[in-house]
Order: structure tokens, then sequence, then C-alpha cells
């Protein structure tokens, strides 16, 4: 008997997948009405309150002004100087905490640094409430009575004490300090996470090979991390942007808007100055930003993806 | 915005709940105004009592009683005697800005009475008019400038309730080490004495320049300099004009200051408090600071020189001595349901008893003129003559609609001339022309 | 080129034993395999002699020299994994030159040995792929090539085949021989596969419980196995033990098992009777040849061959007769045992008790 597999199995083939689709679709409608409602509709919100004049007193009966608001921004120093300010806190925050977190990685995935209690160590400052760890800063950079002054006076590091806040580029900076002290125990997690998936094999393989310590982590261990490392630096770009806390606890971005980045202009024009419209303008442009990383962040997974395809 | 007043006064029905729940993206904030809408609905019953809900600080910033500890039997009294049931939300100064624009945006503010500091302009739309309503025996025993922070387009929206005016505080242990018998009475006398007090690792003078906004930012302390030089923020219109000699000579002085010895951490302090810290660590000889800080800093559990403070009225500049003024005031929202209510508990607040003990038990000064002047509480608090004294000069904090955003550019201004990244004069003419394009596009 | 040489290996992991006194010396160009089940301290073992692992006691010699403190590269050891253990993101012709590239050789003379361990492999057509877009044999083939390219002193293989296919595991097989054929180079090979260490080595290496109970030519461990262990993990289908009783009487040498006797003839058996053991390969138990009569219970016909396996209850015998041969389940056969064929073992020690009675 000779049978046509098409003719007798497509037609029932055809009706079920079309029934499952339907029932997956059904299924779906719910969650994606919930996250119409919890994402779309606040964005697409923010994104008209971005072309109204409107203020705190009364923002429902704002005004259409087109791209004012963008204009206005846009011939503003403050937010260039804080467009600028975002973009030196980004980019030195990732480079010091994807660079610092591999190496704290790479200790504690060593037969040495398996002690379960480095971890505990390690995750403290990630442990501590946002606002707590800013007050702590706060006092350890207290020019009169801080820790760090004191430190540094008592062994001579520092001749004399420093005001750490005080100064525009020392400001931005020890801001930086703090906020990479609090972040790089999760980026070391998750590097660290990606390390234990590196077969161990490969290592023994590479010492056969004639490795040495560095050759291994340059062609093996860094290789194999790499799309880990990849999402860790688009994740903590998106997180380095949204930093708050220490602004306005430790500076209030000041002095003279040194400290001012885009997050805490967004929230010194809405909530401080009562502009909405602008204060939304500003948001929207830092989720425009965000918005491109979270697309990098998912083309990340995707050639590795589109290859494993290709093999099937 | 008049129809909530509409329907306010007689309990809510559901409908309009819902209705005033729809504001947009106001959710969370509408969620927080129904627990005492919904009390509202059981209270117009005519047995229950009525809900009075406030919006204050939390210590050691100005509070009520039941918040702070004073006149609580008084204030027990008072609720039952007017069945009524008063309930706290009280939160850090730093906070209670934004706390308000938020609700006020919302449209739902949950309060009935909300503390106010400076921001009556900016939220006027938003508060009842209660000059009307207050006793005539309250309002004449108040000084009659206490009402200009709180009165905005001719209405009084508020009650100052307590007098705060910066005043000198210094140390008089310093003085006596320095050979200095009085406080100094005058700009030169200011400068001279903070270069002979910085020495054996301290510093004459300390403020905090760190948050140029906001009544007692780096702006605010400034315009106590300027209208001590004799100059004035705005015109008869609204338009700034402190681009003057006076506006210069007040930027001028407070670099002079700096120079002369002023703690190097002052531009990097954000708020009051930590100066006051430098202050009564002895780190520093002389401050400007509020009367409310009078108590605490002479409290020996958090103060290194408690018992060795003298307080003064401000050194005079060209046009004598001048201070600002701290707005600490009481208002009532529009969207209470109990306006009346509400005003009789500020009222309360501001009884001679209850004043008497503020003063007497927290140190916060009251603003009655009678209480200021009771011998009792003269004594107790030490500094209420200087104060007093301080208050017949000009202080004014010039608060408008946009005091924010005008004290923000004035003071992010100023921390550049401090920091020697530009002349007085050019700060001061930089910061004239951002006022006006903020004042203009009001 | 080197021999390799284990004297008295010992490696612990806490209270376990992995490796207990190993003595093996493998000749230059030899082949030797390490086989056993897992757990038996092969891969140890091997791990030891490749410097990957550092034995508690004892020392490694290659070329008459203790390596002990050599690193695996030092050693000049190249090594195959079980998964092949390819570098994921390198194409395959930078996995098999990746060792010249450590070293530093010229870049065309990287390219020009990889292209002719790729020629020899199979491999030149899909060396700009990468590990995972190779079928299982291929990527077996560039764990080879990997090895290949270092000409090393000794190549040691860790069960290679294991993840692989029946069909493609003989096929490897035989290209691991030729492979050895040509380039002479000494191996060791750990395999739990007995089909595997006969059809591939010069000499095997049977371990247990971490030390090697038997060393000796394919030859050897099939026909003179020197314990039941070696005797049963040897030879498919498995050696037929009894648990029975050697007897003399009236000058006739019989085997008792239960009810019944098989008599042998007196010089097939040892010259002490008793409590033995007593194991009979499959081609040695002939079918209706006289003797026993007892039913078949199952037929497994395998074209070359057909094993009948036959007898009563947990009594079980397996008879291998070459070609297709018929019989049904049920059916009653004469069962008689090849002389030849017999070996007895000490019941308590498991050693194989020779025909002069001594333990071998």
């Amino acid at each position: 008997m000779t049978i046509d597999p098409g003719a007798v199995a497509r037609p029932t083939g055809r009706s079920y997948l079309a029934r499952r689709r339907r029932t997956g679709t059904l299924l779906v409608l719910p969650a994606l009405a919930v996250l119409a409602l919890i994402l779309a509709l606040p964005i697409a919100a923010s994104l008209a309150l971005s072309l109204m004049d409107a203020d705190t007193a009364d923002f429902r009966f704002g005004v259409f002004v087109g791209l004012d608001n963008y204009r206005t921004l846009f011939a503003d120093p403050v937010f260039a100087l804080a467009l600028r300010n975002s973009i030196y806190w980004m980019v030195v925050e990732v480079a010091v905490v994807v660079v610092v977190a591999l190496w704290f990685a790479l200790l504690l995935n060593h037969p040495m640094g398996r002690w379960s209690v480095f971890r505990i160590i390690l995750l403290v400052p990630w442990a501590l409430a946002p606002v707590a760890n800013a007050v702590l800063w706060k006092w350890i950079y207290n020019s009169s009575y801080g820790i760090l002054n004191f430190l540094g006076t008592a062994t001579g590091v520092l001749p004399d004490p420093v005001v750490w806040l005080g100064d525009p580029g020392l400001a931005l900076n020890a801001l930086l300090v703090a906020e990479i002290w609090k972040e790089i125990p999760f980026i070391t997690l998750l590097l660290l996470a990606g390390l234990q998936n590196v077969p161990r094999i490969l290592y023994r393989a590479s010492r056969l090979d004639g490795a040495g310590p560095w050759q291994t982590f340059r062609f093996v261990t860094l290789p194999q991390l790499r799309t880990t490392i990849l999402i860790c630096i688009v994740l903590q770009s998106i997180w380095a942007l949204k930093s708050f806390d220490l602004v306005y606890v430790l500076t209030r971005g000041g002095p003279a808007n040194a400290t001012t980045m885009l997050n805490f202009l967004a929230y010194r024009v809405s909530f401080q100055f009562g502009n909405l419209g602008l204060g939304a303008a500003v948001a929207d442009i830092l989720f425009f930003v965000m918005f491109l990383l979270a697309l990098a962040y998912v083309r990340v997974f995707r050639p590795a993806r589109a290859a494993e395809r290709g093999v099937a | 915005m008049d129809d909530r007043r509409l329907v306010a006064p007689r309990g809510l029905t559901r409908r309009s709940l819902l209705k005033r729940g729809a504001g947009l993206g106001a959710g969370a904030l509408a969620l927080g105004a129904m627990p005492p809408f919904l009390a509202a609905c059981g209270s117009s019953t005519p047995s229950g009592p009525k809900e009075l809900k406030v919006l204050t600080n939390q210590p050691p910033d100005p509070a009520p009683p039941g918040v702070a500890d004073y006149s609580e039997e008084a204030f027990a009294t008072w609720q039952t005697d007017n069945a009524a049931r008063v309930s706290y939300e009280s939160i850090p100064y730093t906070q209670i800005h934004d706390k308000l624009a938020t609700a006020f945006a919302s449209g739902n503010p949950p309060w009935d009475i909300v503390y106010m500091s400076g921001w009556v302009p900016e939220f006027s739309k938003n508060l009842a008019t209660i000059g009307d309503m207050i006793s005539a025996e309250l309002k004449s025993d108040l000084p009659p400038s206490s009402f200009k922070t709180v009165t905005w387009d001719g209405k009084i929206q508020g009650v100052v309730f307590t007098l705060s005016l910066m005043t000198l505080f210094y140390n008089t242990e310093h003085f006596e080490q320095a050979g200095l018998s009085e406080p100094p009475k005058t700009w030169d006398d200011l400068l001279r004495y903070t270069k002979e007090l910085t020495r054996d690792g301290r510093y004459g003078w300390v403020n905090n320049y760190g948050a140029p906004e906001g009544i007692g930012g780096t702006a605010n302390l400034w315009m106590s300099y300027l209208q001590q030089a004799g100059g004035t923020m705005y015109d008869e219109g609204g338009l700034p004009i402190f681009n003057d000699a006076a506006g210069v000579d007040a930027a001028q002085f407070m670099i002079d200051l700096w120079d002369a010895g002023t703690e190097p951490g002052s531009i990097s302090y954000v708020g009051i408090a930590d100066t006051t810290n430098v202050f009564t660590a002895g780190k520093a000889s002389m401050m400007m600071n509020w009367p409310f800080m009078w108590k605490p800093a002479n409290d020996p559990a958090a103060s290194a020189i408690a018992g060795k403070i003298g307080a003064a009225v401000l050194p005079a500049g060209a046009a004598g001595t001048a201070s600002i003024d701290g707005t600490d005031a009481f208002t009532v929202t529009t969207a209470s349901k109990s306006p009346e209510l509400a005003t009789k508990l500020i009222e309360f607040y501001l009884a001679p008893e209850v004043q008497k003990r503020q003063v007497l038990d927290t140190g916060w000064l009251p603003i009655r003129l009678s209480t200021l002047e009771d011998a009792e509480v003269q004594a107790a608090a030490t500094n209420a003559p200087i104060v007093l004294e301080q208050a017949k000069s000009p202080y004014d904090s010039f608060v408008t609609p946009d005091y924010i955003e005008v004290t923000q550019a004035i003071g992010t201004e100023l921390q550049r001339c401090i920091r020697k990244e530009k002349s007085a004069q050019q700060a001061i003419k930089d910061a004239s022309d951002q006022v006006a394009s903020i004042v203009t596009s009001r | 080129m080197a021999d390799v040489e284990l004297r008295a290996i010992t490696k612990r992991y806490g209270a376990v034993e992995a490796c207990a006194d190993v003595n093996l010396h493998v000749a230059d160009g030899e082949f030797v395999t390490l086989l056993g089940p897992s757990g038996c301290g092969k891969t140890t073992t091997l791990n030891i002699i490749a410097g990957l692992d550092e034995p508690t006691s004892g020392e490694v010699l290659m070329g008459g020299k203790v390596v002990n403190d050599l690193t695996p590269y030092e050693r000049d050891v190249a090594m195959v994994f079980q998964n092949y253990a390819l570098y994921p993101h390198m194409s395959v012709a930078d996995n098999i030159g990746f060792t010249l590239r450590l070293r530093k050789r010229p870049r065309d003379e990287i390219r020009r040995r990889v292209q002719t361990v790729a020629e020899m492999l199979e491999l030149a057509h899909v060396l700009e792929r990468l590990p995972r877009e190779l079928s299982g044999g291929q990527q077996q083939r560039v764990a080879l090539g990997r090895a290949v390219i270092r000409e090393p002193a000794v190549f040691l293989f860790d069960e290679p085949f294991s993840n692989l296919d029946a069909a493609l595991r003989v096929k490897m097989r035989v290209e691991v021989k030729e492979l050895h054929q040509r380039l002479g180079i000494t191996s060791l090979f750990v395999t739990h596969d007995q089909e595997e260490a006969l059809s591939l080595s010069d000499r095997i290496a049977i371990m247990r419980d971490g030390h090697v109970e038997q060393v000796g030519t394919p030859d050897d461990v099939y026909a003179q196995p020197r314990t039941r262990y070696v005797a049963r993990f040897i030879g498919s289908p498995q050696m037929d033990i009894f648990t029975g009783r050697l007897e003399r009487r009236d000058g006739i040498t019989a085997y008792v098992v239960g009810s019944a006797a098989f008599e042998i003839p007196g010089e097939a058996a040892p010259t002490c009777d008793g409590e033995l053991d007593m194991g009979v390969r499959a081609e040695h138990v002939r079918l209706n040849a006289g003797g026993i009569p007892m039913p078949v219970r199952v037929v497994q016909p395998l074209g070359s061959m057909t094993y009948v396996t036959i007898g009563w209850d947990e009594e079980l015998l397996t008879s291998r007769l070459l070609g297709m041969a018929h019989f049904s389940p049920g059916e009653a056969v004469t069962v008689s045992l090849d002389p030849a064929g017999l070996l007895f073992f000490d019941r308590e020690s498991g050693r194989r008790v020779l025909p002069d009675g001594a333990l071998a």
C-alpha cells in the first residue's frame, strides 16, 4: 500500500494547528491587555504629556504645544550638561562595574573563593536599601567628620581634608564610586553564573593544548562569557541611566549642576518646578535611549539562536 | 476646579468618587485618597466624629501637637469637643514639596490641612482662602508681615505658626578664646571675626550652599544679604530687579566670607542639619540658623557646645540688618470637605496656651506676639528676644509660584561664583536673565 | 615517542580510594586499553598520566623520566575527551590549530598542518564551521585532529566513542586503529566496552575497584583470565559460571550442579576437587552431541550466529552456534561441554585454578 503522507496528514493537521493557535491567542490576550494597561498606556500618556504645556497645579488643563518642550530642552545648557553627565556616568559605571565584577567573579569561581561567606559579604552592598546606601555614603564623604577624610588625613594620604562633594568633577566621581560599589555585586553574580556554565572540560582541554592562565582566560573564558558580558553591559547601562537616589540624597544635582543627570533633571523639572510637560520630555528622551539599549539587549540573544536553528 | 466644592460638603456618592479617581496617571494617589472619603461617607450621619487629615513635618522641623510632644491633653480635648478625629502623615521636610506637587496634580490630595514652606503662591489654586475664617483676635495678635508668604493674589491662604527668621548663632567659647566680647554688628565685623576665628583646625563661618533651591537654600540665604545691602528681588510688575549694586554686593559678600574662612564643606551641605552638625561639633564658630535649631543645639545629648551658644541679629550691610523668613505655615486644601473645622484646628494650633507649650517643650518659637512677649517664654527661649529684634527689620523670602525654579537658577549661579567659576557681577547678571525668562513665561 | 610507566600509583579522595597501587608499563608505540566498569579508577588513572590530576602517591614515568611535577603540556601528551571538549566558539580549523597558535607558530605553518590533519581525517570541507554545526562523528574527528596535530609522545583517549551510536563507533574504531598503525604513537585508551578493548589493543589492563586485575594481550585475557571477574568481563555473551562441586568417584570426574552432573575428562579438570566454580563460554557449549537433556528457553538469531539459552529455572546456560540455527522454546536438546573450554575458579578468592591445582 502506498500512502501519500501529505494527502492524509495535511487537512487534519492544518485544522489542529489553527485550533491550537486560536486557543493560544485567547490564552495570551488577558496578559496582553494587562501589559497594554500597565506599560503601553503610561508610555503613551507620557509621550502625550511631553507635547503639552502642563504644570502640577492644573495639568489636566494642559495646552498642546507640539515639540516646544523638546525645543526648549535642546536649547537649555542644563539639559546639555545633564546629558553629558549621564553619558559619562553610564560609560564609566558600565566599564568599571563589568571589569571589577568580572575580576570578583573569577576570584569567587576559584576553588579558594568558593567559601559561601565570600558570597554573602559580596551581597551586602546590593542588599542595602538604595536610600540607606546613599545616606551611608553621605556620611563617608562628609568633609568635616566623614570617615574618608579621617582615614585619609590620619594615614597621611591626604594632606588636607577634601570636600568630596564640593568640587564638580570630584562630586560626580564620588557619586560614581558609591554607585559602582552598590552595583558590582549583582553583575558579579551574573558573571559568576556565566563562569559556572563554562564546561570545565574546556579548561582541561586548554591545559593540554598548552594554554597558560592568561591564555585560558583570553581564549576560553572570555569568549564563553561573551553573551553574559554583553547582557551585563546592556543591563548596567540601563540601570546607570536610572540612577537617582545618590544624587537626590548627596548633592541634589549640585554643585552648580555638576551631578545633575537626565533622570534627576526629569524629577526636578516635573516635581520641583512643577513643569510636567517639560519633565515628561526629559523622561521620554531617557526612555528612548533606554529603549534602544533594550533593543540591543534583545539582539544579543539573536545570533546564537539563529545559528542553532540553522543546524537543525 | 470649583465644581469640587459643590460636591464636597454633601459627602460623596460612589459615582463622584469614581469620577475623581479617574484623574490621568493618578491611580495610586487616588487610591491613597479614598480612605478619608470613605470615612467621610460614614461620618455624614450626625453621630460619628469628623476626620481631619494633616500632612506635616517630622521633628526637628516644626510640627503640630500629636506629632511633636506638647499640648497633648489639650489636643485630645479639642478633638472631643469638636467631634473630630485628627490623623497625621508626617514626613521629612525635604519630601513634603514633591509629595504635595504630585498629590495636587492628581486632583485628589488626601489631606485637609497641609504644612507649607514658601509654596503658597505655587499651590495657590489648590488652597482654600481661610483669611476670612480666622478670628480677628488671632489675626490681631500675629505680626502683619507673617501673612506675606501665605498671601497670593490678595487672598490669605494660610497661617504661619512659628516665628522663624534666621539669626546669628555663635560659639561663645570660641569668641572668648579669640578675645571677642561682642557678636559682629556689620559685614566688616563679620569678615574680620571670621578671619580671626578661623584657626586651630576650625572655621569662622559655616553655611549650607549645597542645595541651591527652596527656603533655606543658597539663593534664599543670599536674599538675606540682598536685603542687608538694600536690594530687593522684584519690581511692582514682578520682574527681577536684583541685578544691581546690592545684588552684586550680596554675592560678593558671600565670596568674601568664603575667603575669610567659611568651612570648605559648606559648598556640599544640602541642608541646615548638615551645617548645624558642623557648628554643634565645635568645628565652626558662627552660622546663620533658624530659631527651631536653638533647642537641639543646646541639647547636651546632641551637641558638643550646649550652653555655649550666643544669638544675635544678623550683621548689618549698607542698609542695616535683614533676614529671611522660614514661612512655616498651615493651610487648608480646597479638597477638604470640612474647611471650617480645619481652620478651627489651625486656630487651636495657634491658641495662646498651645503656642506657649510649643516653645517651652520643643523650642519652636510661637508666632503670637503676646506669647513672644511672655516673660516665662523669654526666660526659656533665650533666643526669642533676638528673633523678635530681628523681626523688626525686613525678612522677606520673596516667595512666588515658581519659587523653586527661580531659586534653583539663582542658587546655581551663586555656587558658580562662590567656586570662582565666574565673577559676582557675571553670576548675578546671568541669574537675573534666567529669572526674567522664568517669570515672564509664567 | 615514549614509553609510559606507572609505579604504585594511588589516588585517594577522602576515604575513597580511586586508584590503589596501580602498576603498568606501556611500551613505546604500544596501544594499551584500560578496561573496566564505571568507577573502577580507569579515568582517574588516565588523568594522572595526563597530569590533570595528581596522584596521592606513586610515580608516573615517561621515556624513563619521572614526570609527576610536569604540566600536561610539558608531558607532551594529547588527550581525546569523552564529550570531545571542542571550543564551541572556534571554527574547526581554529580548534585543531589552537595548540600551534599558543606555541606562536607562523600562520602559514599552522594553516598547512591543519590542512594536512584535516585531509587525513576527512575534515577539509568543514574547516570553517563551528563545532555545533558538525555531526557527532565529525566532532569526534576534530577532537582526534586536535590531538594528532601536536604529534605528541603519548595519546590518551577517555572513552572517546561513548557518545556515538553503535555503527559510528565501529567505524571510528577502525579509524583510530588505522591512525595508530600509521603514526605508531604510544596510546592509552580508556573504555568500559570490552569489544572496543579487544578490537583495538595490543594489551588490555582490566581494572576493578582501583586496582589492575590483569594485564595481557586480548588472547591472554580472553582465553587465560586470571580471575572470575576478568572471565566474566571479557567476552560476549558473558561467560556462564556454575556454583557446584568437582567430584571424583570410581575413576570418573564429574562437575555436580544441583541434580545435574557433567562428566569431565580427567585431563581437563584440575587435580584438586571440591567446591569450585566452573565457567564455560558459549562457543564451548555443544547441543545435540550427547550429554544431558535440557529444554530450550530462548533463541536469539544474530545472522552469522545464534545464541541459544537452555536450562532449568535459575540454572541457565548459553550456547553459541554458527549461522542460523533453528530451535523452538521448550524443545529438548542434549547439552555437552567442550572440555578444552572449561575454566575453574576458587570460590573464595575468585582466582582461576590451574590444571595443576595451583591458583593463577
